[in-house]
This record gives C-alpha cells, structure tokens and sequence, in this order.
C-alpha cells in the first residue's frame, strides 16, 4: 500500500487506499436441514486520489498500481474535494478478536443450528424453521499520504433464526451476535417460542391512534431516520430537520442514545472508521436533546467542522466496501429504562411491534414513517394475534418527542442497540378501517 | 481461468460442479446539489463455485484466480459434509449443457463513450433540476454497469455472456419550511447510452412536481379504491406476487407452497401476468442465467389462474416443473438465486378514463417509489397521487404508503388498462440462501390498473 501512495505523491497526488480481505463461513438451515455451505475469500481494494483538489475514485480486487492510474484519470474529471485525508493521530486501541474466531467453521455451525432447530420444534414441530450461522472475520488497512497507517480485524458470528407464520409468508426472526465461539442462545429460543405462538391467529387492531410498544428489533423506525437527520450530507443541503437545532430538544426526554463503538465485548466496535479517523463514544441525543451530527472528512469541511469518526461504507441501501465513505453512527445504542418489558406489554389496545416492512418509501428524512406493520395486536394485557396488512404511521419528532417508557432490558442487533420502547399512540389503519 | 478449472470439473465424478468467473466493470458519477460528490470506476474480478455432492451444496466466493483448484476440493468436502447431516440429496433438474457466446450489442455503447462526456451529461441534467424555482437541493447520478463472465460446469458447459447496463437519474428536492417533498425520474435502463439523451422536458416536468407536493395534502389513512399507473402497478405486480412466484421463496414454506399450486384461481380473471428476460432493451434482459440455462418467457399467470414458476435447476427438480432460466448473482461475491427478469401484467381492455369513471371515492398512484414483501405482506410507496372524487381528479397527494394482503388484492383487480408501458429503471433486493443482493438487472411493466380495496397508511 505504501508503495501505491508513493507512485501517487510521486504525481503530485494525494491518494488514500482502503484494503479490505473477507473471510466468511456461513452454514444455512431451511425447514429444520442443512441446505448450504457458504464461504468467500475475497480482497476489494479503493483508492480515492485528490488531484489538484480533486477527487477521484477507481475500485478493484487488487491494491495494483492500475488502481492509482484510474483514480487520477477520474479525478481529473471529479468534483472539488474540498477535504484531506486523515492524518496519523492516535485512537484507542480494542482488544484484537478472539482468538478462536478465525477457526470457526461448518463443522461448529452446523451442531450450533441444528440444536437452535431441536428446541425450536420441541415447541412448535410444524414450524417451517430459517436458521443462519455466520462467522465473519475481516482484515481492514487504510493508509494516505501524510502517514496514516492503520490496520484492524473485525469478526464476529451471527446467528439468526425464525419461521413463517402459520399459512403465511411473513414471520418472526432473531438475531444474536457473538464475538467469538457462538453459545447456545437460551434465552432468544424461548422468547421466539412463546412470540411464535401468539402469532398462530390473524388478529384485526381497530383504526385509529393506539399505543404501541416497539420491541428492540423495531428501534430502526428511530434509529434510521435520526441518522439520516443527523447526517452532515442532509446538513449541508440543508434538508435535515435538525439543522441548528443543537441544545434543543427533539426527542422525548427519555431517550438518551449514545453513538458508541467501543463497548467491551461487543462485537461490532470500531477503533476508527473507514476513512482512518478515530472513532469516540459521544452523546448524540441526550435527555430529548441533540448533542451531535455525524460528519465524515468530506461534509466535515464542507461545513467548517472536523470529522468525528463517521466516515462509513455503510447506507440504508447499497454500503459495502465498494461505496463512498458517508456519515454513518458507528454504533448507536439507545439507553434502557427501568421498566420489566412485560409490564410495558400490559396495554388494554394497543401492538408490539418488531418490524416494519416499506420503511424506505416513506419520507423519513423528515422523521416520517409508515410501515406495514409486523407485530402483534395487544387486548387487556395479552397478545391476541399477529398483524396482517397493518399500516402504521408516524413521525418521531412528533410522536416520540412525547412522554415514552422503556423498558430495562435491552438487546444488542446490528444496527442498534435498544431497549423495548412504548409509543403512547401511533396511527393505526388495517383492513378494518 | 479456464485452462485452470477444466479438467478439474472434467474429473468431478459424483454430484456436479460448476464456475463462473467474472470481470465486471461499474462507473459511477454523482452530484448532491450543484456539487460532483463521486467520480468513480470500478474493476474487479472474481469467481464464484457451486459444488453439489453427497446430497449437499456448498458455495464459495474468491477474487484469485490461483485459489480455484483448492476452492473446488474444499467445496466438494463441504458438500458431502452437508450431505451426510440431510435426510434427502439435494437434486438438479436435467438440462444440456450450453456452450457458445452471447455478447451485447447496443446501438450506443456506454463503455466507448468518454468520461468527460458523461460528466456533462449528468451535470446538464443536474442544472436543469436545480434550476427549477424553489428546488433546493437534488441528487443526480450516472451508473453504468458491465460484465463478462465465463461459465464452465462438470457437465461440458461452456459459455461467455456478457450483460450491460446504463441509467441515469435525478433526484429533486423541494423545500418550503419544515416541508420537504422530492420526485425522481430514471432514464435508460437498457444497453444503451442515446437512452439517456434529449430528456430534458421530463425532468423538468418531474422536478417541478416536486414543488407542487410542498402544497398537496398526505394521503388520509384508510381503505380505498385505487388506480395504479403503470410505473407503480409494475411495482405492485413485482412485489405483492413476483417473488412469490420464485420457486426458491416457496421451497421452504410448505403451507405457502400448498396454497400456490398450478391451476390455482389466485387473482381476478382480469389479471395475466409474464417474465420475460427475452424482450430487447430492458432492465431485466438476459440471454443466459447464471447457472447457464437459456432465458425464457414463463407465463406465471393466465386470466386469473396460476400457470407457471421461476425456477433454478433445483427447485424445478424439486417442484418437478419446468426449468425457466431465472438463477441469477449480482456478482462474483453472491451465489445466484431464483430472480424475476421482466415481469409485466398483460394489457387489458379498458381506457384510463373508463377506470377513473368506476372510481367515486378513491385514489390514483402514480410512481413507483421502493416497496417490500414478506411473503403474502406487501407494501409500497407512491411518489405522488390524486385523490378522486365522484369519478374525476381532485386534490393533488403526497406522502403515500400502501399495504395488502396478496391473496385478497389480486382477487380484488377490477379493471385492466390497455396502456402497457415498461418502466425505465428497475432493480430489486433480495436475500436468500446468502446475503442480501441489490440486482439493478430487473424489470417491471404493466397498464393502468384498478383495485377495489387497498390499505392507504398516512396520518389519519
């Protein structure tokens, strides 16, 4: 990589190469079998070349010397790049992956799913079973001229699992992540058994405005349109509802959610991010009030601030290795509250709510969202059905800027980390409406 | 490569193997507001093995030539592994195996066209929007895409095919207060780069749209009659019953699988529907699939009935149907999956007018704007609509999301418009056995139609 920097000063040039190699192992299961075996050896390699500040970009499988050539030759027809790459400042140092992390293969995974498929169908032996087991293990190196070197592997095994319903196409699923040698997820089992069996039935919720109770895997609903608001991209073209709105409170005051990349054990931290920059465990909402944005090196300087470690291959659609860098949370997590999640269950009409499918056609930009609902309807306390062709719909610098309840226990996806939160109404409209 | 794999797939002996190895080249320029954001090209070469022994399937990706020979033997040994912890062999569908070329060849080439003529292009577009009084910001981007790709089977297949893409589309954004509305329009969506020239009245029409939704109203949440134009019932068919029709979703699902059987009265007899990777110059047009199958048109439903299925040579094995050319990657670093090419709802006999006549309180969708399934759940969003009042257009609306139940909404067809149009720009999400794959190589067409009852979601 060095010596690719080095042909690029050799022209003038500033140049940043981003070299990442996969290696990923991953055994499916479909109707209680092993069906597949995936693995990927992969390299992908991008090259960002600023010349006579410009920027340029060419992506390959190789950190070859054509990469630097491609890069110059887009940059001599690229936009102003207005920025530099990261300098070589210190970050904090995470632990290296558990060391039996790149060992983990089939022959791990496969007794892992099928015990996942055992107890599952002691309980529900008609369920037509999913379960995914992947470990993934990947070498990141980022150096630009001026000095930036860093290098950092990046793993964890994913487990996922879940069914269609009964006669239907639409289901329940978990994930758990690991950073290491995967245990036998106890508690998610039993919990997806008993929500399984609340979703045998169909059940109609009334229309209108009802509270509802978003379970951690529904945290998206907020999690996504906050960081598409708090992006410096939507805050230079000055499309983010949240444009000076620093100190101010936007949310109920409840919700504190901090952008955290380094939680011990957690297997998605980051030491820095796909620019090189460090990452920091900052407040981004703090009590209902806006602490921070996320900017990479590029809106950074386009709005006279510095990067805060936000720089990420990663959008609602389309990240990867061969995307842009673009302000992104490296891992927000939401704090919990005080509540037994059971308790907030105990509603007289309302849902639980663990996804929502069609988030992407709504306007949530502006903090809107209106979903097909998946989840459950509530009645005196106890779910009585699953949903089926419900919309539900909202804003939440509106509806979730009012008094919430959340619940103590919280659990750890990878998108968010987030409690159960209840809604005290949302608009409600099903095939009874 | 070849020389390299094949007298390795020559001796595979038991099950089958194949590779398909790829160079696959990607552009991609993009302005936010009057700002060029992303200058960038891409080239990058990979392999993809499929391995099916002992009963068992094991699939690996690599970006090396030289790893293919190790790639294989540890393949093969993940696959009898696979194998011996099945009840029931994995099975493939009997096919002949394809030799020969398929190369494009488009009327413009994209791949001969400068960079600094593309930049101008997009920019010219990206002004004419932001010209626009009272647009505020936009997005705009140029994406071309092309592949070469060499498949090669244990079964003496051998073939090269290539495939290409090109599009172009703005984003307009309107701001007035804390309101923001946007509209977008694509053009191209075929091999072609003149596609993309001369498009000028269409954008500025689209973005000027943009600025009238700041004063419409959002969608009222309920159930209504609406009619769809033909770039959002394209969406409706691909979504609410495409995927359902791929034979690799329903494998699993053995209570979906019962209700979707040949012959089944699925939709109003109103409603026929096709994929059709055969039709030129679409976003979903293929000669070959990725596991080498020749393309073909499949009618999947007729006047109502359930007639056809999208499958790999696994699940026609499985479902003992015909083949239908449908297995298609992304990409080198994803395995294929059972994928619509250019699904499309066949014309029917009535006049847009004669739709809006049958309509005395409902709404009329237009422009598709990303939807999703699960299963039988569909949902889906409109860039803008109309109320209809009394059998005539009223009011102008924003903010629309819509959601059903498959079974019921296709009973519920009433009228088919016999106006067909393919929409420019596909793509579509869709994971599977792996991760998630966004193919931009998908197309969708339909005429106007009408449905009885869908949910509208919206603020009530």
């Amino acid at each position: 990589m060095r010596e690719l920097l080095r042909q690029a000063e050799a022209r003038g040039w500033q140049a940043e190469v981003y070299w990442v190699t996969r290696d990923r192992c991953s055994v499916q299961f479909r109707l209680g079998q092993p069906v597949a075996v995936l693995g990927e050896v992969t390299d992908f390699c991008m090259v960002r070349v600023i010349r006579k500040g410009r920027l340029g970009m060419a992506c390959g499988t190789r950190p070859g010397p054509e990469l630097i050539k491609t890069a110059g030759a887009a940059a001599g027809q690229g936009g102003e790049a207005g920025f530099s790459f990261a300098a070589p400042t210190p970050h904090a140092e995470l632990p290296p992956p558990h060391p039996e992390l790149p060992g983990i293969g089939a022959e791990d995974l496969v007794p892992l799913g099928a015990r996942i498929v055992r107890e599952i169908a002691g309980v529900h032996p008609k369920a037509p079973l999913v379960v995914s087991l992947e470990r993934t293990l990947d070498t990141l190196r980022i150096a630009a001229s001026g000095g930036l070197e860093r290098e950092a592997r990046l793993g964890r095994v994913q487990v996922s699992f879940g069914a269609p319903f009964p006669g239907a196409g639409s289901g329940l699923y978990k994930t758990v992540a690991y950073p290491g040698p995967p245990e036998f997820p106890a508690e998610l089992v039993e919990e997806f058994s008993e929500w399984y069996g609340w979703g045998r039935e169909v059940a109609s919720p009334p229309p209108g405005r009802l509270p509802v109770l978003l379970a951690p895997e529904a945290a998206f609903l907020l999690a996504l349109p906050l960081a598409a608001g708090l992006s410096g991209e939507a805050l230079w073209q000055r499309t983010s509802p949240l444009l000076g709105k620093e100190g101010e409170r936007i949310l109920s005051d409840s919700l504190t959610i901090w952008d955290d990349p380094m939680r011990e054990g957690d297997p998605f931290t980051r030491a820095f991010d796909d620019e090189g920059v460090p990452c920091h465990r900052r407040p981004l909402v703090e009590a209902g009030v806006l602490r921070g944005y996320l900017y990479d090196l590029r809106t950074a300087a386009l709005l006279g601030e510095a990067s805060t470690g936000n720089g990420f291959k990663r959008a609602l659609f389309g990240g990867g290795p061969w995307a842009s860098p673009n302000p992104w949370p490296a891992r927000p997590v939401i704090q919990a509250g005080k509540t037994p999640w059971r308790e907030l269950l105990a509603l007289e009409r309302g849902l639980l709510l663990y996804g929502g499918m069609g988030f992407h056609s709504s306007n949530y930009l502006q903090g809107q969202f209106s979903v097909q609902g998946l989840g459950f309807y509530i009645e005196d306390g106890r779910p009585v059905g699953r949903l089926s062709g419900t919309m539900v719909a909202g804003n939440i610098y509106q509806e979730l800027a009012q008094p919430l309840k959340l619940s103590r226990e919280r659990r750890e996806l990878p998108g968010v980390v987030a409690p159960f939160i209840l809604v005290s109404a949302l608009q409600v409209a099903g095939s009874r409406g | 490569m070849v020389g390299r794999v094949k007298p390795l797939l020559a001796s595979w002996g038991d099950g089958y193997a194949d590779v398909r190895w790829e160079e696959n080249r990607r552009v991609r320029i993009a302005f936010q507001g009057k700002r060029l954001t992303e200058c960038k090209s891409t080239a990058t070469a990979g392999g993809h093995v499929r391995a099916f022994a002992g009963g068992g399937k094991a699939l690996f990706s690599v970006s090396r030539p030289e790893d293919l020979p190790e790639v294989l033997d540890r393949a093969r040994a993940a696959a009898r592994a696979l194998g011996a912890a099945r009840a029931r062999p994995i099975q493939l569908a009997p096919a002949a195996a394809p030799r020969g070329e398929f190369p494009v060849r488009p009327r413009q080439d994209p791949r001969q066209v400068p960079l600094q003529d593309k930049v101008e292009l997009l920019s010219h577009y990206n002004s004419l929007a932001l010209d626009v009084p009272g647009i505020v910001t936009t997005h705009a981007y140029y994406e071309e895409w092309s592949s070469v790709r060499t498949f090669l089977s244990s079964e003496g297949a051998e073939i090269r095919y290539e495939l290409l893409l090109v599009n172009l589309g703005v984003r307009a954004v309107a701001r007035k207060g804390q309101v923001i509305q946007a509209t977008h329009i694509a053009f191209g969506g075929s091999e072609d780069f003149s596609r993309l020239v001369g498009r000028e009245d269409e954008l500025r029409e689209r973005a000027e749209l943009a600025v009238r939704l700041l004063s419409a109203r959002p969608a009222q949440a309920g159930s209504f009659p609406v009619i769809l134009d033909p770039d959002e019932a394209g969406l409706f068919i691909h979504e609410a019953f495409g995927h359902l029709s791929e034979a690799d979703g329903l494998q699993y699902n053995p209570s979906f699988r019962a209700r979707l059987t040949l012959g089944s009265e699925i939709a109003a007899p109103a409603l026929s529907v096709a994929d059709d990777p055969t039709l030129p110059g679409l976003p979903g047009s293929y000669p070959v699939d990725d596991e080498g199958m020749p393309g073909l048109r499949t009618q999947l439903i007729r006047d109502g009935v359930l007639t056809g299925r999208l499958h790999s040579r696994e699940t026609a094995a499985e479902f003992s149907e015909p083949l239908s050319g449908n297995m298609r990657a992304v990409d080198a670093f994803y395995t294929p999956i059972v994928r619509m090419s250019n699904i499309f709802i066949e014309p029917g006999p009535h006049s847009f007018q004669e739709m809006l006549a049958a309509v005395e309180d409902g709404y009329y969708l237009v422009g598709a704007k990303g939807g999703q399934t699960s299963g039988d759940q569909f949902t889906f969003g409109a860039q803008w609509g109309w109320r209809i009042r009394g059998g005539r257009l009223a009011e102008l609306v924003r903010d629309i999301n819509m959601s059903g139940e498959l079974f019921s909404t296709l009973k519920r067809i009433r009228m088919v418009g016999n106006d067909l149009r393919f929409s420019e720009r596909g793509g579509c999400g869709k994971g599977g056995i792996g991760p998630m794959q966004l193919n931009p190589k998908s197309g969708k067409g339909a005429p106007h139609i009408l449905i009885s009852q869908v949910t509208i979601g919206g603020r009530g």
